[in-house]
Order: C-alpha cells, then sequence, then structure tokens
C-alpha cells in the first residue's frame, strides 16, 4: 500500500475539513478506497455465511430422523427464516457486492468508483441491517414467517418484534442494495479507461451492468411493500387486511416483482466471475462475446421483470396468467442457456488448466444444468400444481444457489485473493475442498428432489416414521455436514494463506485483463498511469505482442497531473449518517417514535456534513519525475 | 510498475479541469439512474393504490373523502414550481447567479406551499376519520401522497441547501450552474410525478 505522508493544506479553508487518516482501525472506519470497502463487504458476507450455515446445519439435524425435538414449532421457522434471509441479504449479496467493488474499478481501469463516499455509506448501511436483524433473536424472537415474509403470517399471526426487524433490517439493507447498484452502474458508464468502448468491456463488467439494473429496479417494489408491512404492524395500515379492504395478494406481487429478479442479481456478477475464469483458464478469449452480451443485457434483464408470478401459480391466479407466466418462465431459459454454450465454447480447444477457481467453474456448468432444467420443470403451472411446496422446489432453488451462484463465489475468490490480499492460496488444500464441497452438494439436494418427488412438504419441521422419507433426509442431512466440512477447509485455506502463504506476484494465473497490470496488493491509487485500451483483453494482447500495455496519454488521464495522482480523502460522513440510519431502524423496530426522530436529526447532520466538507480530495506523488 | 508513493501534496484549493467534468457526467448519470429507480417505486405505489381503488364495490369511491378543490390549487402551485425552478436553471447557466437564487427562492416558497397545502388537507381528512391504520385505501392514499410528500421535502431541504452552498467561498458561477442542473433534474420528476398521482388519485374516481 502507498505510505500516507503528512498533508498540509494550503488552500481556502471551506467549513469542514475531511479526514486524513488512512492508517490503524479510524483509517477502516473513514476509508472511502473501494479496496478497503470490498473487503469490508466480503468479510461481512463471509460472516454471514458462517451463521446462515449453522442455521442450515441444525435445520437439516432436525429433519435427519423423524419425530426429532431439536427444532420444534416457532423454533424451527424462526431458524429457517433466519437461514434464508441471512443467506440471501447477507452474506450471498455483501459477498458479491465486496467482490464486485473490489475488482470492477480494477477491471475497467479506474482509480476508484463514481461515488467513493456513498460506497462506504452502503456498507455501512449493510452493516446496520445485518446487526438489527440479529438483534431480534435477543429481543424477543427472531422473524418466522420464511424470508418471503407471506401475510397475514408476517403481519396479524406474528408475535414479537421478529417481523418489525425483518422489515426495518431489509429496508435498510435494500436501501444501500440500490445505492452500491447505482454507484456501480455509473462506474462501469463513466469511468472506463480511455479506449475501453463498449465492445472492450469485460465480462463480468457485463454481468454486473446487467445485475445492477435489476437492483435499482426490481428493489423498490419489495421495499414499498417491507414499508406497508412495517406500517400494517405499527399503525394498522390495512392494505393487506382483506377486513379493510385491503389484499393478500399485493405483497405476494410486491415481494416476488422482487424476489425472482434477485435470482438473477446474485446469478449474473457470478456468472461473470465464472466467465472470466474459464477464459484465464482456457487460455483462450471468451467465445461468443457478443452473444451472451446480447443474451445478459437484452435477454435475462427484461425477461427477469416478467416472470415473478410463477412463484405464487396456485395462488388463484386466472389460467390466462398462469398460462402467460409459464410462457415468459419458459422463455427466460433460452438466454440464460446461452451462457453455459458460451462456456463451453470458450472450454472448447483450450489449454486448460485446472486450477482451484476453475474446477469450481467447470462444477458450475454441470451443476447448473440441474438447476436450470429442474427450473424448466417447476416453471411450467400445470406441472408447478404437482410439486408446489415440497422438497423438489427447496432442491432446485437450492442447486441452483449452490450450483451456480457459490461456485461462482468461490471460485471468483480463490482467483482474486491474491490480488487483494498479496497471498497465495494452497492449490492442493483447494482441491480437495473442491471435491468434499461437490460431494456435499450433490448428496444434500438429490435425495431432496427424489423427497419432493414422493410428496415430502416443505416448511414442516418433523415427519412421522413410515412414510418412507427417513433414508433420504438421513442422506441429505449427511451432504450438509460434508457441504460444512467443505466450508471450514475453505476458510482454513484462507487463514493460512494470510498467515503464511506464499507471497503473490502481480499475474499469478497468467490473466487477461487489466487487474492483473496492477501490483498484489493493489497500491491505494490502483494505476500509476491510466492504461490505454486496445483491445477487448488488454493483458492478454499485449501479452501476445509482447510489450506491457500501453499508458493513456496525460490528457485523456483526468485524475493525474504529471506525477500527481489525485485521491478521495476519506470522510466520517457516511459512518454518522449510518449510525443516524440505525438508530432511526432501531426505533422503528421497537414502534418508538422518538428513537426515529433522534436517528433521523442524526442523519440529517451526516448528510448536512457531507454536503459541506471539501469533496476534492488530495495529491499522491506516484514515481518521478 | 514498480512505482512508488513518495510524497503527499496538500490541498490544491481550485479544482483540476478534468476532474470537474467527469464528476459532474457522474452525478448527472447518477441523479438519471436514481430517477429511473424512483420511477419503479412510485410504479409500486400507484399500482397498490389502484390496486386496492378498483377492490371497491361501485359507488363506493372516495370522491367525497378527497376534496378536489385546495389539492387543484396545490397542483398548480407544484406545476408553477417547475417553470420557476427552469427560470433559476436557465439564469444560472447564463451565469446571472444573483437571478437564478431569487428563482430558487420563489420555489422553495411555491414547494413549502404545496406541502402546507397537503398538510392542511391531511388534517381535514384525518377528521372526517380517514387515518393511516383505517381503511386500505386510505393507507395506500397516505403511503402514496406521504411518500411523495416526502419527496419534496427532501427536495426543499436539496435547495436550500443549493441556495446556501452558490454563496461560499470558492463556488464559481459554473459550478452553480451544474448543481442546480442535477437538482432541477430531481425537482421536475418530483413535480411530473405528482401528474401521475393527482388524475389517479383524485380525478379518475370521478370518472367512474
Amino acid at each position: 500500500m502507498a505510505s500516507a505522508a503528512e498533508a498540509a493544506p494550503a488552500a481556502p479553508a471551506l467549513p469542514l475539513r475531511r479526514t486524513r487518516a488512512d492508517a490503524g482501525l479510524w483509517g477502516w472506519l473513514v476509508t472511502t478506497d473501494h479496496k478497503r470497502i470490498g473487503i469490508l463487504y466480503t468479510v461481512l458476507g463471509l460472516l454471514g455465511l458462517v451463521e446462515g450455515g449453522v442455521l442450515a446445519v441444525l435445520i437439516r439435524l432436525q429433519l435427519a430422523r423423524p419425530g426429532q425435538h431439536l427444532l420444534v414449532g416457532d423454533a424451527y421457522n424462526a431458524v429457517v427464516t433466519m437461514h434464508g434471509v441471512i443467506m440471501i441479504f447477507f452474506a450471498a449479496t455483501p459477498i458479491l457486492w465486496g467482490m464486485l467493488n473490489y475488482v470492477i474499478p480494477l477491471m475497467i481501469g479506474a482509480r476508484d468508483v463514481a461515488f467513493p463516499r456513498l460506497n462506504m455509506f452502503t456498507f455501512w448501511l449493510t452493516l446496520a441491517g445485518a446487526v438489527l436483524l440479529n438483534l431480534s433473536w435477543f429481543l424477543g424472537g427472531a422473524p418466522s414467517a420464511g424470508w418471503y415474509a407471506y401475510v397475514p403470517l408476517s403481519t396479524a399471526f406474528a408475535r414479537g418484534i421478529g417481523m418489525d426487524a425483518y422489515a426495518v433490517s431489509l429496508l435498510i439493507a435494500q436501501a444501500g442494495s440500490a445505492m452500491t447498484a447505482l454507484n456501480l452502474l455509473v462506474t462501469i458508464v463513466a469511468l472506463r479507461a480511455p479506449g475501453m468502448t463498449w465492445m472492450k468491456v469485460p465480462p463480468l463488467a457485463w454481468f454486473t451492468l446487467g445485475s445492477m439494473a435489476l437492483v435499482i429496479t426490481a428493489g423498490l417494489p419489495f421495499m414499498v411493500g417491507l414499508l406497508s408491512i412495517l406500517f400494517a404492524r405499527w399503525f394498522g395500515v390495512g392494505v393487506y387486511t382483506p377486513s379493510q379492504g385491503g389484499d393478500v395478494t399485493l405483497w405476494l406481487n410486491l415481494f416476488w416483482m422482487f424476489g425472482h429478479p434477485e435470482v438473477y442479481i446474485l446469478a449474473l456478477p457470478a456468472m461473470g466471475m465464472i466467465t472470466e475464469v474459464l477464459a484465464t483458464f482456457s487460455r483462450k478469449p471468451v467465445f461468443g462475446y457478443g452473444s451472451m452480451v446480447a443474451a445478459v443485457i437484452a435477454g435475462v434483464v427484461p425477461l427477469s421483470w416478467i416472470v415473478w408470478a410463477h412463484h405464487f401459480y396456485v395462488a388463484g391466479l386466472s389460467a390466462s396468467a398462469n398460462v402467460a407466466f409459464s410462457a415468459t418462465t419458459e422463455l427466460i431459459s433460452i438466454p440464460m442457456a446461452v451462457i453455459p454454450f458460451v462456456w463451453i465454447g470458450t472450454l472448447w480447444g483450450g489449454d486448460l488448466r485446472f486450477t482451484t477457481p476453475m474446477r469450481y467453474a467447470v462444477a458450475a456448468l454441470f451443476l447448473f444444468l440441474i438447476g436450470g432444467l429442474t427450473g424448466l420443470v417447476n416453471g411450467n403451472s400445470a406441472e408447478d400444481r404437482l410439486i408446489n411446496a415440497t422438497y423438489w422446489i427447496v432442491a432446485h432453488f437450492h442447486v441452483v444457489i449452490l450450483g451456480m451462484i457459490v461456485p461462482g463465489i468461490l471460485a471468483g475468490l480463490v482467483y482474486w485473493w491474491p490480488k487483494a490480499t498479496g497471498r497465495l492460496l494452497s492449490e492442493p488444500l483447494g482441491a480437495a475442498t473442491f471435491w468434499v464441497l461437490a460431494v456435499g452438494i450433490l448428496l444434500t439436494f438429490v435425495p431432496q428432489f427424489l423427497l419432493g418427488l414422493d410428496g415430502m412438504p416443505r416448511r414442516i419441521y418433523t415427519y412421522v416414521p413410515g412414510l418412507g422419507w427417513h433414508g433420504m433426509n438421513f442422506l441429505s442431512t449427511a451432504g450438509a455436514l460434508i457441504m460444512a466440512l467443505g466450508v471450514v477447509l475453505y476458510v482454513l485455506n484462507l487463514a493460512w494463506s494470510l498467515l503464511g502463504g506464499a507471497r503473490a506476484p502481480a499475474d499469478p494465473w497468467d490473466g487477461r485483463s487489466l487487474e492483473w497490470t496492477t501490483p498484489s496488493p493493489v497500491p491505494a491509487y490502483n494505476f500509476a498511469r491510466l492504461p490505454l485500451v486496445e483491445a477487448r483483453e488488454p493483458l492478454w494482447h499485449a501479452k501476445l505482442h509482447n510489450r506491457p500495455v500501453p499508458e493513456a496519454p496525460e490528457d485523456l488521464d483526468p485524475g493525474r497531473e504529471g506525477h500527481l495522482i489525485h485521491m478521495h480523502s476519506p470522510s466520517a460522513m457516511p459512518l454518522l449518517s449510518a449510525v443516524g440510519v440505525f438508530v432511526a431502524g432501531y426505533g422503528a423496530m421497537l414502534h418508538s417514535l422518538p428513537l426515529v426522530g433522534i436517528g433521523g436529526a442524526v442523519l440529517a447532520l451526516g448528510t448536512l456534513g457531507w454536503a459541506l466538507e471539501d469533496a476534492w480530495g488530495y495529491f499522491l506523488a506516484v514515481g518521478a519525475d | 510498475m514498480g512505482d512508488q508513493a513518495l510524497a503527499v501534496r496538500g490541498y490544491p484549493g481550485t479544482p483540476a479541469r478534468g476532474r470537474v467534468g467527469e464528476a459532474y457526467t457522474a452525478y448527472r448519470l447518477g441523479m438519471w439512474m436514481f430517477l429511473a429507480s424512483d420511477c419503479v417505486l412510485f410504479g409500486s405505489l400507484v399500482g397498490a393504490y389502484w390496486g386496492i381503488h378498483s377492490r371497491l364495490a361501485p359507488g363506493a369511491g372516495p370522491s367525497h373523502g378527497f376534496p378536489l378543490g385546495p389539492t387543484t390549487v396545490a397542483t398548480y402551485v407544484l406545476l408553477t414550481s417547475s417553470v420557476t425552478m427552469a427560470l433559476g436553471m436557465v439564469s444560472a447557466a447564463s451565469g446571472k447567479v444573483g437571478g437564478a437564487r431569487l428563482w430558487l427562492l420563489l420555489t422553495l416558497l411555491l414547494g413549502a406551499s404545496f406541502l402546507g397545502i397537503q398538510g392542511r388537507e391531511y388534517a381535514a381528512m384525518a377528521s372526517h376519520g380517514l387515518v393511516l391504520g383505517g381503511s386500505a385505501l386510505a393507507g395506500a392514499f397516505y403511503l402514496l401522497t406521504g411518500i411523495h410528500g416526502t419527496h419534496v421535502l427532501s427536495g426543499l431541504l436539496w435547495l436550500l441547501g443549493a441556495l446556501v452552498n452558490s454563496g461560499r467561498p470558492g463556488r464559481t458561477p459554473e459550478t452553480t450552474a451544474r448543481s442546480l442542473q442535477i437538482a432541477g433534474l430531481y425537482w421536475h420528476f418530483v413535480d411530473m410525478v405528482w401528474m401521475v398521482i393527482f388524475p389517479t388519485v383524485y380525478l379518475m374516481p370521478l370518472a367512474r
């Protein structure tokens, strides 16, 4: 990392001078560096993954044999709900946001994201959401109406603070997500390195663009729905209550208008990571780049807006609505299927190297086939009537997540780990971990497909003996324990690497894109000289021509003056603003208007400071003239 | 590359040429993206309102509950504030910061009047029993118009900040014009949203 010397502000003093701290704990709390924020997000997500994983193991232990008493009734419901909410919103989302935060600016040749302070604010919002949700364990019970929080289970029938915590924490986390999405969208559109025209944008950036476009659109109906749940519980707002003239299906629509695109929000970045990994370890350009871009931007994104009702075919939709949503659901499998073909074409005839990231990427190709093909079955409204609310559905969406999103994350983490930490991971341990996880995933969920076809309903905390379900349930639990072992091995590998892993060179994988032109770990300024992008895979192109990636001339590099690089100052205002949001959120959870007022005042103070503090940062001298 | 960070120089006073342009592009683009997102927010709210309204039995509409008169006045007030905002943006763009500040002040007054009329209407409706926790339609009405009102309030605070900022040292007519361009995008959008809410909530029931 660049060493920061004393800053001597020489300019006319503006009312608020930003802090210059970048060392120690305070340096991390006020940072605006996308790389540090990316690491914070990823660590938060890994903690969420551990919590969600422990809850999953508890669920499987309860179901391992008929008639167990480990988690009964509402305790089971709470654990299932928290497992789902944490895994989606506080594990997968922060890990992906963290990795994208770290990698995207480097890949597109930028020195930071477009709005560095907003970036830090969104991390604090995600953390505030995670803390508020988990506080409910200690304040009278976690939410227990499922991650889908169907009304009236989540309104009239949910006692205690759980569903208030759910609504408040997800409102805050979703607001954070929407701002992250806006930030990454603007970054990709406005801050690409000189020469990086649209058809030279790295695949991951395209997938991110699609995913973030979904976040800023599909997230909003969910927020309206959450606010209505909170207000229904707090003020008796009746939009969901039939006795007041309301409509319970309103929540179904608002929730799944977000809930379905959320699958693509998480899957698209993971697929982008897999695409990058496959190209690097096949030593070939991405096959069918144009069709891939078209499939994502013109296919998956718009179609994912119009499939939501397939989550509630049985809620009494008209036959014509069921037919229409079946048709759009089957239709989206076409652009989704283009991407595995892009991967196969990239592998075809490649000089394959089976490193740890490559193993996960290739596994995703196979596992996604299971998830995708089973989705064709329950996407059809006629077939869905037979398997709705059985373990088939549980198995289907878990295989999509664990067969696509999780391998994408695991591959990407291993792939970019040396860039972020400057250390290499153990390849033999990585390979062993891969096989443990692959066996665990299949052993957990293949039996669940069979249980579903055999009629075992989901959302039950136990079952009686003699139904023929105990064998498959036992296998599934064994698989979950094997998966847990895999996660432990994976984390051990990370810890071992941090403590004693070999030093990573700048380009440990023989990479193709711009992030591998920076030192490992990446200095605060990312690029001493912005690269001039000549080809879709700039580093690979330069390697083929046996020369370094060319530097952009100074007039194309707005952040540079001679050897001085413009840096964004750290800022304490995002932290202050987020403290306000946290207090207000805590107040809303407790239905306390005074606390909401205090939090709102702190937020207003933080926003005011944000608007008034100096905005232009400082200069870092990099290299000699 | 092997470059080493050697020293940190102080804050340079006036921002360098390229960065202002880059930041402006990013802020303007960010605002458009935010507005796209806000479209979906209000789309969901209007959809929820309309869905609940359409479940009412014929004749059981709220035409007597949502008085048209004062809100029509408020609608014209809000529309006029868009005109004054636009004139302020034009003044700032042609370098007349004093004129722009005057138009901005007028916009603030008009926006505050809109909120004042809406507040009075809320009080009148509540006295008729149309409260937040009452019927589903009342809940949907307060959610929709309340979130719009919150947008107007945020816009007022923003314009107030822009008014204060335009007088601070280090600001040029150019920076004022640019910040008003972005604030103006938001303000016009919030007014346009009202142009959807007003017919949906107040006029459509008359056509039934």
